[in-house]
């Protein structure tokens, strides 16, 4: 199984420098190729849409600025990795705060939907959202790493530093949980989130 | 009294698959994107332009050097302007103003730099950035332990995220004292680094000798230690600079700056007396 570049700064042999302008396309192309990957895996993961900008953007400051150590190829997977434990401690704090963050749909209404088509793909989201958040964490990371994002078990297994059998054994749990919840929710009497 | 939702009406398993399907689909806003590509380009262009900061021993160390010396201190160098960079791209600046929320650094406010690796002397680079990027998030429960062979790698490991700066908790000095402290650090060292490239090295040592005071177990004293014997070769004390210069590669061999002080001296030697 490759190690999909994440390895401490100390292994990595030092590679020359390479100039601004290289070094400024890939940090670009870095964030076209992967800001929609970043933006909802930390949604799905309970970052809530008035924080995932800011979220989504220090994942790419961080990974900005450890470009050189990435190889090429595996800027997805340290991408990954570091949206995970961001997400993690935004969560960690929220609990210690005890506060309770009401999402507020983000500003991303597409000139192709309608208001009605809006409104349902928000509610829709809300709903998984719901659903996600009866999860336990490490569940949650692996079903939205396999399910939504379609990523394979060895590079979940990689993002998320587990043996594939544990991503295997992990999403087997989640799925199992996930549809579980959406039957309570489809129950009789069961109202809208 | 709220609506039961219609999708509610479909086969549970239906349910499942559009609500999947629905959020493959999700796409971030066109500005957050802008603004994130913007953020970034800021962050090289800010690296470059720090690193012209010690250009002047990067280009004698390609004069009198071998390349692959030059290299080196060019790839030190540009790590530790990167990070600074990055610290500098992450304070207040003029201009657009990025979608901000008290709960997460923003580069709207004034704020450290993601985080830190706590063992400057043990890691590669002085500082490091994400911490988040090498920590452990995966550990397996009790329970997967004991079902399944144990992992090659140490899962037991402190996740060092919990103990340095997550990047997403407010950065007040309050619930992110570790943050804030970085960014002090890192604001002391770029105002003696900016005394010596005004060739004012006698306020360069005395901006080192309150890092000194004020960070006594910096995070980054490694890179105080190189900056010192840089400002002490400009203020015509080689001898001094040669005594740290000496202790600092004795303890610090396997570091970056390791190379950049190697050239500092050598430099001062090729030269002219100060």
């Amino acid at each position: 199984m490759s190690d999909f570049g994440l390895t401490l700064n100390r292994e990595v042999p030092h590679e020359p420098a390479a100039p601004a302008g290289e070094l400024e396309l890939r940090a670009r192309a870095l964030v076209s190729d992967n800001f929609d990957f970043i933006w909802r895996v930390m949604r799905r993961l309970g970052v809530p849409e008035s924080e995932v900008e800011d979220a989504a953007q220090q994942v790419f400051i961080v990974a900005t600025s450890r470009l050189a150590e990435i190889r090429p190829g595996a800027e997805r997977s340290f991408l990954y990795g570091t949206a995970l434990r961001a997400a993690a401690t935004i969560r960690r704090g929220w609990q210690r705060r005890r506060r309770r963050f009401t999402s507020e749909p983000a500003d991303c209404v597409s000139p192709q939907r309608t208001p009605d088509e809006e409104f349902e793909r928000q509610r829709q989201l809300a709903l998984l959202d719901e659903v996600l958040s009866t999860l336990e964490p490490e569940l949650r990371e692996v079903f939205v790493l396999c399910e939504i994002e379609e990523l394979p078990a060895p590079e979940v297994a990689t993002i998320a530093r587990i043996p594939v059998g544990t991503v295997a054994s992990r999403l087997r749990r989640a799925r199992r949980s996930f549809n579980d919840k959406i039957k309570q929710m489809t129950a009789p009497g069961r109202r809208a989130p | 009294m709220t609506a039961r939702d219609p999708l509610l009406d479909l086969e549970p398993s239906e349910i499942g698959r559009l609500l999947i399907r629905r959020a493959r689909t999700e796409r971030a806003p066109a500005e957050a994107r802008q603004r994130a590509l913007s953020k970034v380009s800021g962050i090289v262009a800010g690296a470059a332009a720090a690193s012209g900061v010690s250009a002047q021993a990067s280009a004698l160390a390609a004069k009198s050097m071998p390349w692959l010396f030059a290299k080196s201190l060019v790839v030190g160098m540009g790590t530790s302007a990167l990070l600074l960079a990055t610290t500098q791209a992450l304070r207040p600046q003029a201009g657009p103003v990025v979608r901000t929320s008290p709960m997460l650094i923003t580069s709207a406010r004034a704020v450290p730099a993601p985080a830190v690796i706590g063992r400057p002397e043990t890691s590669a680079a002085p500082v490091e950035l994400s911490s988040l990027a090498t920590a452990k998030s995966g550990a397996q429960t009790r329970n997967e332990q004991r079902s399944q062979r144990p992992l090659a790698r140490n899962i037991s490991a402190p996740r060092v995220a919990d103990q340095l700066s997550p990047i997403a908790e407010p950065m007040t000095n309050e619930l992110n004292p570790a943050a804030a402290e970085l960014t002090r650090e890192v604001t002391a060292l770029q105002d003696a680094r900016s005394s010596l490239a005004r060739d004012d090295a006698g306020s360069a040592l005395r901006q080192l000798s309150d890092y000194d005071r004020d960070f006594p177990a910096g995070a980054l004293r490694i890179e105080a230690a190189a900056l010192r014997i840089e400002a002490l070769l400009r203020a015509g004390q080689r001898t001094r600079a040669e005594a740290l210069g000496s202790s600092f590669l004795q303890n610090h061999a396997e570091s970056p700056l390791a190379a950049r002080v190697r050239v500092l001296l050598k430099i001062d030697r090729a030269g002219s007396a100060p």
